[in-house]
């Protein structure tokens, strides 16, 4: 081995090296791209599950673990009187109460920062300021990664009523998969950064003349 | 000894070798990205049985409101509309129809019979880009029902 003298020339070690270094430069660009790729429909998968969770909250009601476990939740397919704000923005539901003098009530709100809070009273039990929507407390950009970007709550009752008999419930969620590129309008930061989903359904207030 | 014969061996690869480690490379490489490609479409598909499954629930809440309200079922027509799966997305064309059928079963009980309303969602679905053969029929499909029993007159 000592006695070898061939070895390599300055130019073949070069060319070497250089080829090398682009193949695993180009080889690890596409695992990252891949894994970036992957990431992304996982969380465009976690925004679709959150918001039909958030529907279904609406429908059938929340439990929280520790508070009404143990009592009826509250939903618009128990209710029996809804408020709607007049903006849209907000719900308060009301359900048969058993319990004579008890007060019982949820209320859905979207907020400033694009979540679905709720509060609510149970009797004595109360939920006050609890995030439905979204899970994740993550921020990007100085906003949160997964966040309403439109929540109308609407009566299309066609009976006539002085009470809610339908409501369209409509839910539209955004998630951010990266901050706003530098050189990129807002059209194009909608476009390569997020991702939104869309989901609307009525629902029928079948205690609505009890 | 052996590293000694292994340092001194000039030979390098045959050009055989080499073709094969980037097929093999290649294969890995195409593979990934066939599986982001499913994956993706399994993602935008999952949306749109969401969407239609929304969609069939609230038409037959409306009916359930109709039938509470008037005794009847209201119109049960076909209905067209869009699924969209993000604001960038092609609109893809759907269609609701419903099927009414009353079912006596006394089977189950002498007494009472049931009409059966279906809600059924149809799409064309647009298929992955690694789909090799494209059927024309690749339509996709959400069946949701309902039963309003009532009392058999005897």
């Amino acid at each position: 081995m000592i006695n070898n003298q061939k070895g390599f020339t300055l130019t073949e070690l070069i060319a070497g090296v250089a080829l090398t270094t682009l193949l695993f430069a180009g080889f690890i660009m596409f695992l990252l791209q891949f894994y970036g790729n992957f990431k992304e429909i996982a969380e465009y998968n976690t925004l679709q599950h959150e918001l039909l969770e958030t529907i279904e909250a609406l429908r059938y009601g929340y439990i929280k673990h520790g508070v009404n476990d143990n009592e009826s939740i509250i939903g618009l397919l128990t209710a029996k009187d809804v408020h709607i704000a007049s903006n849209g923005k907000s719900l308060t539901i009301t359900p048969i109460v058993v319990k004579a003098g008890e007060r019982h009530w949820a209320s859905y709100s979207l907020s400033a920062k694009g979540e679905i809070i709720l509060n609510a009273v149970y009797g004595i039990k109360s939920i006050n300021g609890e995030v439905v929507f979204p899970k994740s407390k993550e921020v990007i950009d100085k906003n949160l990664k997964y966040k309403i970007t439109d929540f109308q709550i609407r009566n299309i009752s066609p009976v006539v009523s002085d009470k809610i008999a339908l409501v369209s419930i409509a839910i539209e969620g955004q998630v951010r998969f990266r901050p706003k590129q530098s050189g990129q309008n807002k059209v194009d930061d909608e476009r390569l950064n997020t991702k939104t989903a869309r989901f609307e359904t009525k629902v029928f207030i079948s205690n609505y003349d009890n | 000894m052996k590293i000694n014969n292994a340092l001194q061996n000039q030979k390098g690869s045959a050009l055989i070798e080499v073709l094969a480690a980037m097929g093999i490379l290649l294969f890995a490489i195409i593979g990934m990205m066939i599986s982001i490609s499913y994956a993706n479409y399994k993602s935008t598909l999952n949306y749109h049985y969401r969407v239609a499954l929304l969609k069939a629930e609230a038409e037959l809440q409306v009916i359930k409101l109709q039938h509470s309200s008037y005794g009847t079922f209201g119109n049960l027509g076909t209905q067209d509309f869009t699924i969209r799966s993000h604001s960038n997305a092609k609109p893809i064309n759907a269609k609701i129809s419903f099927e009414v059928s009353t079912v006596n079963d006394p089977q189950t009980t002498l007494r009472t019979a049931y009409t059966s309303i279906t809600a059924r969602v149809r799409w064309l679905e647009t298929l992955p880009m690694h789909t090799l053969y494209v059927s024309p029929n690749e339509y996709k499909e959400v069946v949701v029902r309902e039963d309003y029993f009532y009392e058999r007159p005897q």
